[in-house]
């Protein structure tokens, strides 16, 4: 039966190649713009390469202190004593780390040449929250952490660019003309792992003043998502703590925030204002989506009908031959499948063309930055394409198809009824 | 023929019925784009206030490790005449000068509330700190009195002031109320007793192209508040200012070596606006516009050219009859013109009242869409007129160009051929 519905409307769309064109079109184009919104976001959030626990991960990214007598607020990274005596040691997440992101200038002892370069600070657990290929050497543990051993980590690209194709391992490099260890080298990060990509990494602690300069955020990972409000309760005692120990301060750390939150969530004032910023987002999104389907749905939904009308007759004789009203609705439906299926495959594949044009303002990194290849097909992607063109093909084709399959068979037959 | 047309539309409601809807729903998206563009198009056409061609920022920082004895206090008035001596005596380098929280796209603000006198009035205001050179920086112009310099600071406290859009300060704690410059003389600081009389007025600014202007009291830097940390702007002679930002910091990284602070970057002042706009969501709220408007239209287009299409073919015996009844082939493509634009007049009539509707609602706010600033811009009801035309006629455009082929098609057909269908 399909495959007759099948042949018929690639009859259909042979017969009327102008229409036929218009309706893809209308469709891929529908289709391009919203896989465009979908895999952008679904690169921001997908647990993949260099940050395989995206889906378990939670930040607290800023403290906000009040002082209720001044009624004055400052608002700021984490600091090294919040930290310290208030968010480590946690029982919810399996790992705990920080991580900051700064530029620092990079040369070397006899060389004249400075480089500005991206340095990320890390905690010790923050190598086995993330994931990296090590090339050469292995990163640092809690003993160098504590000790706040000068040693830095090069990306690839970074070893290659400082030491002109010299070994690096094991040499020295100046980092804001402070001498540092050369202990591994990792292969580049894409940009798109916001937390993992960086051309240097260092141990927070070996900064100097890092106890007055703040940590950054704290990132924790979880052993699974259900520990996620053990988490929330600690973070909202921990500040209860700092309450209690400070007279007359108010803390609230911010978080904690998925991946996909918590940069909205970073220019909220307090939590609340946090929430509430999230579903503003999401429902912008949605009014979004609304409008790139309802506008072609209502474009297209004109051309079926008129294409119906062409085939009043048609329908007329098959419901005289004893063709239910499902039948005929259900066939509608399938021969507009087709086209917006056909439409569907055309979108999604523009929609790659899209987001590699515009990653800057979609994915928010710079225009030269790889993106991996299993971050853009993947199973979500591929579902959620299906879900949008059944969606479409439902929102164009259900009133049309609705109204072929409720009219009068003689009426149809002798065209006295019009769509 | 108006009313003629009036008469094809309603017979063919029911396939117009689509279109309708659709250009309404257009129409009302495209008129908060127009909105949102205009406020940017509008406020862009106004001066800044700062000119930043040419300028570039010098970023220094200390070096952490090798600390100053304690005891033993830094120069730092001496290190910054050195400085600006050996960046002066780069050749196209035409002034150096220090702020704090007040170069534009730095990042960094303060804003205060005062007492102004001698009425008493309680005024707000965004307070910059900078030497005297900022004002060549950034060709800051000065429109009464003088701009002080760095000897005044001694015995004085002399400020220089800038109004909002209307030459005014605005009250502290009451909205909308505010106070002219004129009749302000001087300042208090809420904890402190020193007086600050003003002593010059310079043009208006704002914070970027896309803000508003805010009225602003600029105090001179003290001697030994300056500092290599603070923010250092120079401006550049435009014939130097090839490749400048790479050159300098290779050619002047060994002279700068000042102390314990060192040269970390020179980054052009074009280049931070860049980043702010890109930050503050400017940049990509008109991608989202030029995208969402692109989809809109090409929509609106293959609808009504699918419409239209399939409207003559079903019609060609009445055209036919037209034809051979003796109206000329431009009559009959005016007629297909003239339904497009009526029902287009229709849909516009319907989304006017829905979007001035919605714009009376705090909708765009709840779900997040980029809102026009008409208090920015000083915009009142006009906004709403051009809004309409642009809309419109916009959309008249677009349309026609959809019918044009269709229409050239049904005319195309010789009438008697079209005539024997029937």
């Amino acid at each position: 039966m399909l495959r007759i519905y099948y042949k018929q409307a690639i009859e259909m769309l042979k017969q009327n190649k102008f229409i036929s064109a218009i309706a893809v079109i209308g469709t891929a184009l529908a289709i391009m713009m919203i896989m465009a919104i979908i895999v952008s976001d679904n690169i921001k959030t997908i647990s993949l390469g260099a940050e395989p626990n995206r889906y378990r991960t939670y930040y607290v990214t800023r403290a906000v202190e009040r002082d209720t007598v001044k009624r004055s607020w400052s608002a700021g990274g984490i600091g090294y004593d919040h930290y310290k005596n208030y968010l480590t040691d946690l029982q919810a997440p399996e790992y705990t780390t920080v991580t900051s992101w700064s530029s620092v200038s990079v040369s070397r002892e006899g060389h004249s040449e400075t480089l500005n370069l991206g340095v990320r600070t890390t905690g010790a657990d923050y190598w086995k929250i993330y994931s990296f290929r090590f090339i050469e050497g292995k990163p640092w543990g809690v003993g160098e952490v504590q000790s706040g051993v000068k040693q830095v980590i090069l990306s690839e690209s970074t070893a290659r660019e400082v030491f002109k194709g010299e070994k690096a391992l094991g040499q020295e490099v100046l980092l804001n003309s402070v001498p540092y260890h050369v202990v591994a080298i990792v292969e580049d990060v894409s940009k798109i792992y916001d937390m993992a990509n960086s051309d240097l990494w260092i141990p927070y602690s070996s900064i100097a003043d890092y106890k007055q300069w703040g940590v950054g955020s704290i990132v924790y990972t979880l052993k699974n998502n259900e520990d996620l409000p053990a988490l929330d309760r600690e973070i909202r005692e921990a500040e209860k703590r700092y309450d209690a120990q400070h007279e007359n301060k108010v803390l609230t750390f911010r978080g904690p925030a998925k991946h996909a939150d918590y940069r909205l969530s970073e220019q909220a004032s307090d939590n609340e204002d946090a929430i509430e910023i999230i579903r503003v987002a999401r429902r912008k999104s949605l009014f979004i989506f609304l409008i790139l389907l309802l506008v072609p749905a209502i474009n297209l939904s004109g051309l079926s009908l008129s294409r119906m009308r062409k085939r009043t007759e048609e329908i007329g004789v098959r419901k005289a031959f004893g063709a239910k009203r499902h039948v005929i609705l259900i066939q509608v439906l399938f021969e507009n499948l087709i086209t917006s299926l056909l439409g569907g495959v055309i979108g999604l594949l523009l929609s790659y063309g899209v987001i590699y044009r515009m990653k800057h303002w979609l994915l928010g990194v710079p225009e030269d930055s790889f993106i991996p290849f299993n971050a853009l097909i993947s199973w979500p992607v591929l579902l959620s394409v299906v879900v949008v063109c059944i969606l479409l093909n439902l929102l164009s084709a259900g009133i049309p198809a609705y109204r072929a399959s409720r009219m009068n068979i003689v009426n149809s037959l002798t065209q006295n009824d019009k769509l | 023929m108006i009313r003629h047309i009036c008469k094809i539309i309603w017979n063919e409601r029911k396939a117009n019925g689509w279109i309708l809807v659709e250009f309404i729903v257009v129409f009302c998206i495209l008129w908060f784009c127009c909105d949102y563009l205009s406020y940017i198009v509008r406020s862009n056409s106004e001066p800044v206030g700062f000119d930043i061609d040419h300028t570039y920022q010098i970023q220094m920082s200390r070096k952490i490790q090798n600390e100053a004895p304690e005891g033993k206090k830094m120069d730092n008035y001496a290190l910054m005449q050195t400085f600006v001596n050996r960046v002066k005596q780069y050749p196209g380098v035409e002034s150096v000068a220090f702020s704090n929280a007040a170069a534009p796209y730095l990042g960094s603000l303060s804003r205060s509330s005062m007492l102004s006198l001698p009425d008493s009035i309680w005024v707000g205001a965004r307070t910059r700190q900078v030497s005297s050179e900022f004002f060549e920086v950034f060709k800051i112009k000065p429109e009464r009195g003088r701009i002080f310099n760095w000897e005044d600071k001694a015995e004085t406290r002399n400020v220089i002031v800038s109004g909002n859009r209307n030459g005014c300060f605005d009250y502290f704690d009451e909205k909308g109320k505010t106070v002219e410059l004129s009749k302000v003389k001087s300042f208090y600081y809420e904890d402190e007793k020193t007086e600050y009389p003003i002593i010059g007025v310079v043009n208006p600014t704002k914070e970027d192209p896309y803000s508003y202007y805010e009225p602003c009291i600029y105090s001179s830097l003290d001697h030994n508040e300056v500092n290599l940390e603070s923010e250092i702007v120079i401006r550049v002679s435009p014939h130097a200012d090839k490749d400048f930002a790479a050159r300098f910091t290779k050619e002047m990284r060994g002279q700068l070596n000042l102390g314990p602070y060192f040269l970390t970057s020179v980054t052009s002042l074009q280049e931070r606006k860049k980043e702010v706009l890109k930050n503050n969501g400017i940049t990509g709220n008109l991608n989202s516009i030029y995208a969402i408007t692109s989809f809109l239209v090409i929509n609106i287009f293959l609808g009504l050219i699918g419409t239209f299409w399939y409207r003559v073919q079903s019609r060609r015996s009445e055209i036919g009859t037209r034809i051979s009844m003796g109206a000329s082939k431009k009559n009959v493509k005016r007629m297909l013109f003239g339904e497009t634009l009526i029902l287009l007049f229709i849909a516009s009539f319907v989304a006017v009242n829905i979007c001035l509707n919605i714009a009376q609602t705090d909708f765009l706010e709840a779900i997040g869409l980029p809102e026009s600033r008409r208090d920015y811009i000083g915009a009142g009801i006009e906004q709403d007129f051009i809004n309409y035309f642009v809309t419109y006629l916009f959309l008249a455009v677009v349309s026609l160009f959809a019918v044009w082929y269709p229409a050239r098609q049904a005319v195309s057909v010789p009438p008697a051929e079209a005539l024997r269908e029937e």
